[in-house]
């Protein structure tokens, strides 16, 4: 075999350092891609501080990049199959991995996540919408509600 | 406020959730806008409509089949969900249109439809209801049909323009005009015709808008045409006509017609003695080197392409009311069937188009917002990525 994979050190908001390989987040992070690419990041002492990003969240993230690097040959249906599974998690879950991945620029991972949430919010009634995204002070009025609510019916 | 009681509004920056609105449908949007006021002003602000068009449209997988039911109504199919959920919409036509015999369907551009009913045309974009009407009564159109009628957009002008050109029997001459829903007026162009199109088969002709021009099916159906085959292209930036060609195995088939398919012109020819359809597209715009053979699907009408390679076609039958579409891939095989039939499409033969629904306002309407803007009855959270998305 060839010389061993180079890894990079990532740490999150709460300190906890995540070695992964270089090439998995080259591949899928513009903003990791351009660090390396600059020679901003150097493998014998840096780690790349993700202050907004937490532990669980990063080691989600990590999963995500790791298999979509060694699944990318498998068939469509298989990755959709993984992706819907790996986003199988509670609202707060799907906000934070948003998030990161808007931070790291991860631009499948931000799809994946955009057509989820809009897969979601689709054909619903606002109600509905406000309880699943918890959305309680919505910022208008009583009037205004009131209003609305009278106008649209079929709205709510 | 502790985090697990927080909501979407309170975690996500407002520019996330733009980006997020920016991915859903037209109609969900109307909706939306109630669902808070950071959402309302998110979807209101006077350039979401444009990103919000150009997102869409990019991801061609919103396309809308538009069809007349009777005199009042009409069906909006929601094409790729068709085969999982059908989603047949009704929708009320602007009250202005009486449909007669003669009403039809010219044709659509960001959001718009293009109706026609004698003496006028009628704008409308059925999402947000907005329309206007046209009169055409004024101009000295022949009454042999010999007409070509166009509907775009130009991005440069920022107008939507209808195009209508025929030839004047009388003078021996073509002649070209076009409104401007800007000016709000009809204007007398003067463009050369490519030589070899210089006269057409008297017949009644929609032009497909793509990338800022018209396109136009010239096709020889019998030695009378005197026309060399290709496609007409009128550049509604330039003004101007220009031509390409249509694949060399095409030449002499009939009948063909021209559509676009996911961002391309594309060509399909109903083999009819072979029971198939032949489905050419043109991958890169103006190179003819570049016309494919794509398709091979069975007797019917392609309308739009789906998850990139699949094909969403309408298959006949012997009796026009018992359409249904059916979803081909690229090796042509039948991967879904809409339940059949749709409904009883009475007019169907001459009213329907593609569509891609869009919040996209008339230049009148716009015109209407900056006054209320001025005036300060709405107003806007800038965000300084809405113009970038």
């Amino acid at each position: 075999m060839g010389s061993p994979v180079k890894k990079i050190m990532l740490c999150s908001s709460e300190k906890e350092i995540f070695s992964v390989e270089e090439q998995v987040m080259v591949q899928h992070s513009v903003i990791i891609n351009n660090m390396i690419e600059d020679g901003s990041y150097n493998h014998e002492e840096s780690k790349i501080p993700l202050d907004c990003v937490d532990s669980k969240t990063l080691k989600k993230v990590i999963d995500y990049c790791t298999h979509h690097t060694h699944h990318h040959n498998d068939n469509q249906e298989d990755l959709e199959a993984w992706d819907a599974q790996f986003l199988n998690v509670d609202s707060n879950g799907l906000y934070d991995l948003l998030m990161a991945a808007n931070y790291l620029e991860i631009r499948n991972l931000l799809d994946l996540i955009y057509g989820t949430i809009k897969n979601m919010i689709k054909g619903k009634k606002i109600d509905e919408i406000r309880r699943i995204f918890n959305i309680k002070d919505h910022g208008f009025t009583p009037e205004e509600e009131e209003q609305n609510r009278k106008e649209y019916p079929h709205f709510y | 406020m502790e985090r697990k009681h927080m909501g979407m509004n309170d975690i996500l920056p407002p520019k996330l959730i733009h980006r997020i609105l920016l991915r859903v449908p037209a109609e969900d949007l109307l909706r939306l806008r109630f669902i808070s006021k950071l959402w309302h002003s998110l979807i209101s602000h006077p350039d979401f409509a444009e990103s919000h068009y150009n997102v869409i449209s990019a991801a061609s997988s919103h396309s809308h089949f538009f069809v007349l039911k009777d005199n009042t109504n009409a069906y909006c199919v929601q094409l790729d969900t068709l085969f999982h959920v059908p989603t047949q919409k009704e929708v009320s036509l602007p009250s202005i249109i009486m449909p007669r015999y003669d009403f039809r369907t010219i044709g659509s551009c960001r959001g718009f439809l293009l109706l026609n009913e004698k003496p006028n045309f009628v704008i409308w974009n059925p999402v947000t209801g907005s329309s206007k009407t046209i009169s055409y009564s004024r101009i000295n159109l022949p009454h042999n049909d010999a007409i070509r009628y166009g509907f775009g957009f130009d991005a440069s002008r920022d107008d939507y323009l209808i195009v209508l050109s025929w030839l004047d029997n009388r003078y021996n001459q073509h002649r070209l005009v076009c409104f401007s829903l800007r000016t709000n007026s009809w204007i007398n162009l003067d463009a050369a015709l490519p030589k070899s199109m210089c006269r057409w088969p008297k017949q009644k002709l929609s032009g497909f808008f793509l990338h800022g021009a018209i396109h136009w099916l010239c096709y020889s159906r019998s030695d009378e045409d005197y026309i060399d085959d290709g496609i007409l292209i009128f550049d509604l930036k330039e003004r101007s006509f220009s031509e390409i060609s249509i694949p060399k195995q095409l030449e002499g088939c009939h009948p063909i017609n021209l559509i676009v398919l996911g961002g391309c012109l594309a060509l399909y020819w109903n083999d009819v003695d072979n029971n198939k359809t032949k489905i050419w597209v043109m991958k890169e715009y103006k190179v003819p080197s570049s016309w494919i053979l794509i398709y091979e699907i069975p007797y019917g009408m392609p309308v739009c392409t789906s998850n990139g390679s699949d094909i969403i076609a309408l298959n006949f039958t012997p009796i026009y009311s018992k359409i249904r579409f059916g979803k081909y891939n690229v090796r042509g095989e039948l991967l879904n069937h809409s339940p059949p039939p749709l409904s009883p499409y009475c007019y169907f033969s001459f009213s329907f188009c593609v569509y891609t629904e869009s919040l996209l306002p008339l230049p009148g309407d716009i015109k209407d917002r900056d006054k209320k803007k001025k005036t300060g009855q709405e107003c806007f959270e800038q965000h300084d990525d809405v113009a970038k998305d």
